[in-house]
């Protein structure tokens, strides 16, 4: 409650002009937003600028703010940048893995601080795995899949954040999940063995 | 692995049922289905796993800060593009241009003065150079011997010659006036020439040439000029003697047949220069005919019927020699110049009194600026850059504005 008071402050401080108090809600959302942009991206360069062009947009329309919520009203802002990307880019709706697992951009720095060595490596070439898959599916879908299973947000919140209903959600989500279920067992030797999905 | 009956398991109702957003007899119904279709049930295994591995994946770290600065955020003039630069450039140096061309138009206003102060000096200068050239025609004639008398009042001058000499020169025919003063009409001229000539016939060896002496009685012409020249010298009768100090011309009787018609011509040019030669500052006084000299004779101009005297030269002089004569005068003196010999002296003052005009005169307006000062003609060039640099800035400015960046 009281970090919802503060955000709020904050956003009314902000509107008034004070980039300070921008600045604070900054750092409390450029995690999430570029972790997101990453996901969707696949790219840390590209995440990054897309992450810093989505808070300059929200500084800039934060008068266009009328309340609730401001992390769904930030992701927003910055799924918007990242579509705005993918089209600039035109990327493939389904990119080759090989190059997205032998392109060094798509190794981040990985927060995991209670592996061991062993397990950090098998659970680098996973991520690099899972990614790869992730960037050959639609952009839609790629978002939804993003926001719902990275991101952990709710069909609404993720309806919210990509002004769709909830049935699309349902519908986007569902059909992403399932087209990365085929991908990774169809490239199910890039997955760890223990990773490896299990067919009947 | 059984295999289900009927439809299987849609991936939208399996990925709903993962997520637990399922109405509860819709999850019963799948749950008695999966139960039943191995097929829905392995899809609903690998889909579970599948959003297991995507929520394992770690959350990767930022690589720096994304804070926004008031550069970032505050609104930002477009840059002029190079077009409006140069346009901008442009228009500011061809007014400095501009300016400039009208500091020095002005200053040149004000240094230079009006060309209309000049033209009374151009056309007096256009009308000196003719005077001469009209009295130079006039007075072409000049008797070179001037009478031997003359000639030799020249070589050995002597007050009381000086005296004869002036009076000879006074009385001589043919003797011109001095150029600028005197105009003589043309036939005076040729007359002139002619008595100076010395006659064929004549015998006489001593005064072989009828000077152009003044007409003079025979006694009177002795008198005057005894009582000018030296006291030493006494007059002698007419015809017998010769004065040997004197500049006076004894006609010979031999020649007395020529001579008349000589001295009605000399008589004639004598007139005319006495009336326009004024007499000898220092002679004045003394009667005619008187026989004692005195100091201030006063000179009588000859009439016509005197006789000339000869001059008396002791010495042969060289023939004089002849001068061709432009008996045409210029147009514009031929009418003022009388037939009559009376009518000649007043006329040859009067033309003589009158520059004669310049032959070629030209326009007044062209006279005025005949000589045009160097800076006048800057002005119009001056006119036409002020123009020519007020149109370039004015053009260079309207592209400038159509140029300049929208804000």
């Amino acid at each position: 409650m009281s970090d919802v008071m503060d955000e709020t402050a904050l956003i009314r401080a902000a509107q008034k002009g004070n980039i300070a108090s921008f600045n604070r809600l900054v750092l409390n959302y450029q995690a999430l937003a570029y972790n997101v942009a990453y996901r969707i991206l696949g790219d840390s360069e590209a995440a990054s600028d897309a992450t810093q062009d989505a808070f300059l947009k929200a500084y800039k329309a934060l008068a266009q703010f009328r309340g609730g919520s401001f992390k769904a009203w930030l992701m927003r802002i910055v799924t918007n940048v990242c579509y705005d990307q993918l089209r600039q880019r035109q990327r493939r709706p389904t990119d080759s893995l090989d190059d997205l697992l032998t392109d060094p951009d798509h190794a981040p720095v990985l927060i995991n601080g209670h592996e061991g060595p062993e397990a950090h490596a098998l659970r680098e070439e996973l991520n690099r795995a899972i990614q790869a898959c992730i960037g050959t599916l639609p952009a839609d879908q790629r978002i939804t899949l993003v926001l719902s299973d990275v991101q952990g947000m709710n069909y609404q919140e993720i309806a919210d954040v990509m002004g769709i209903s909830i049935g699309t959600v349902k519908s986007r989500l569902s059909r992403g999940r399932a087209r990365l279920r085929d991908a990774l067992l169809v490239h199910k030797e890039l997955l760890p063995h223990a990773y490896r999905l299990h067919s009947e | 692995m059984r295999e289900p009956q009927g439809k299987h398991l849609a991936d939208e109702v399996i990925s709903s049922y993962i997520d637990g957003a399922l109405a509860p007899n819709e999850t019963a119904a799948v749950r008695r289905h999966l139960a039943e279709c191995g097929v829905c049930a392995a899809n609903l295994r690998t889909m579970r796993e599948t959003v297991l591995l995507l929520k394992e994946l770690p959350q990767v770290a930022c690589p720096r800060s994304f804070i926004i600065r008031e550069a970032d955020v505050m609104p930002q003039r477009p840059r002029p593009s190079g077009l409006f630069v140069f346009l901008r450039s442009a228009t500011a140096a061809v007014a400095i241009l501009l300016a400039a061309v009208l500091a020095g138009d002005l200053i040149l206003r004000q240094a230079v003065p009006s060309p209309l102060a000049m033209p009374q000096t151009a056309v007096v200068r256009e009308a000196a150079p003719a005077a001469p050239s009209a009295d130079q025609q006039l007075s072409v004639p000049t008797v070179p011997a001037d009478t031997g008398a003359a000639a030799k009042l020249a070589a050995a001058p002597s007050p009381e010659m000086t005296q004869a000499a002036t009076l000879s020169r006074a009385g001589t025919k043919g003797t011109p006036p001095t150029p600028t003063a005197i105009a003589l009409p043309t036939h005076v001229v040729e007359k002139a020439v002619v008595a100076t000539q010395p006659p064929a016939a004549t015998a006489v060896p001593a005064s072989a040439q009828p000077a152009a002496a003044p007409t003079l009685t025979p006694a009177q012409p002795r008198t005057a000029v005894a009582a000018l020249a030296a006291p030493s010298v006494t007059p002698t009768p007419a015809g017998s003697e010769r004065a040997a100090s004197t500049e006076l011309v004894e006609p010979s009787a031999t020649a007395t047949s020529d001579g008349a018609t000589l001295t009605a011509n000399a008589a004639e040019t004598a007139t005319a220069i006495a009336e326009l030669t004024p007499p000898p500052v220092g002679f004045g006084g003394g009667e005619p005919g008187a026989g004692t000299p005195t100091p201030t004779p006063t000179y009588r101009p000859p009439t016509a019927t005197s006789t000339p005297a000869p001059s008396a030269t002791p010495t042969p002089l060289p023939p004089t020699p002849t001068r061709t004569v432009t008996a045409t005068a210029p147009p514009t003196l031929a009418p003022t110049v009388a037939p009559t010999p009376t009518a000649v002296p007043a006329t040859a003052v009067a033309v003589a009194a009158v520059p004669p005009p310049a032959p070629t005169q030209a326009p007044a307006d062209a006279s005025l600026y005949a000589t045009p000062s160097p800076a006048a003609s800057w002005g119009p060039l001056f006119r036409l850059a002020e123009i020519a640099l007020l149109f370039i800035v004015l053009g260079l400015g309207a592209l400038t504005l159509v140029s300049r960046p929208k804000r």
